[in-house]
């Protein structure tokens, strides 16, 4: 299998704004964020017990957004090996339905060097079918190259 | 619908986790994250690491797992992590503690400590906000 090019800090120019990408939320991706955390919360699984919580029907984890937070600027490349996430920062607006697709997309905020070290900041926001805002990830990591 | 009030001190109650190389792969399947860092024994022995390591965005998930289990998803509309840092790396093969404690409360918001702890120390730390709107003392909702 080839390898994915890697995404370099020459790739990242302050004020990037990726192509919107879309990230659904099937049963299946729900099962296997299940199956890796170990979250067995039933507001995920459960549309009756989802119900009984005040809520329309099964809702999506909301750790998946540390997933599309990153996929939304990688795009099929890959953060060069050394990379090291530093920060991170989450925000979320309105839960997510099972069965959703997110509109997602990322952006670079800043990048500096200090050190001898280059650091990038990126968010992603995603939207619901609607249009609405329902989460937004920041990240800083160390960009190796 | 009125939230039960939370107190400065407060404390969330915890997660266990325990972490294996099974628990580390299904993730990177998840995430599609295969870095060798984290998937490649014979890779990561090679690295500072000494040994794999797992993706921090999995300790997100237990924090977000946390809050959810403790607010309910009220948390979703308002909710944030803030300066989540990565201090120490979590490794397979150890029980790790997810936890967090109520720092400052107002009506508008709480703040809440977070940590992943292992057994050598906190791997993890970062700030919570919870929203408070609606909430009201028990007194008041009767």
């Amino acid at each position: 299998m080839t390898e994915a090019p890697e995404l370099t800090y020459a790739d990242l120019p302050e004020g990037r704004q990726f192509p919107q990408m879309a990230y659904e939320i099937t049963p299946e991706l729900v099962a296997s964020y299940v199956a890796a955390t170990g979250d067995d919360n039933p507001a995920y699984t459960d549309d009756a017990k989802a119900r009984s919580v005040g809520l329309t029907g099964r809702i999506a984890p909301p750790g998946l957004a540390g997933i599309w937070g990153r996929q939304a600027y990688l795009q099929g490349r890959r953060m060069p090996p050394g990379g090291i996430l530093v920060g991170q920062d989450m925000a979320f607006m309105r839960p997510v339905r099972v069965g959703s697709v997110l509109m997602v997309q990322a952006e670079v905020l800043r990048r500096w060097e200090r050190n001898g070290r280059r650091f990038v900041t990126l968010r992603s926001t995603a939207r619901t079918a609607d249009g609405e805002r329902c989460g937004v990830v920041r990240i800083t990591a160390i960009w190796p190259k | 619908m009125a939230e039960v009030s939370v107190r400065a001190g407060e404390r969330v109650p915890e997660l266990h986790k325990l972490v294996t190389q099974e628990v580390i792969s299904l993730w990177a399947g998840v995430s599609g994250d295969f870095n060798p860092l984290h998937t490649d024994a014979e890779f990561a022995a090679k690295t500072r690491f000494g040994g794999t390591i797992a993706h921090g965005h999995l300790a997100l998930a237990w924090l977000c797992e946390l809050l959810l289990r403790w607010r309910g998803a009220s948390w979703l509309s308002g909710g944030e992590l803030l300066g989540v840092r990565f201090v120490a790396p979590i490794r397979p093969g150890g029980e790790y503690r997810v936890t967090g404690v109520v720092s400052e409360v107002d009506e508008h918001r709480a703040v809440i400590s977070l940590e992943v702890c292992g057994e050598s120390g906190q791997c993890v730390s970062g700030e919570a906000i919870v929203p408070m709107r609606q909430t009201r003392s028990r007194k008041e909702t009767e």
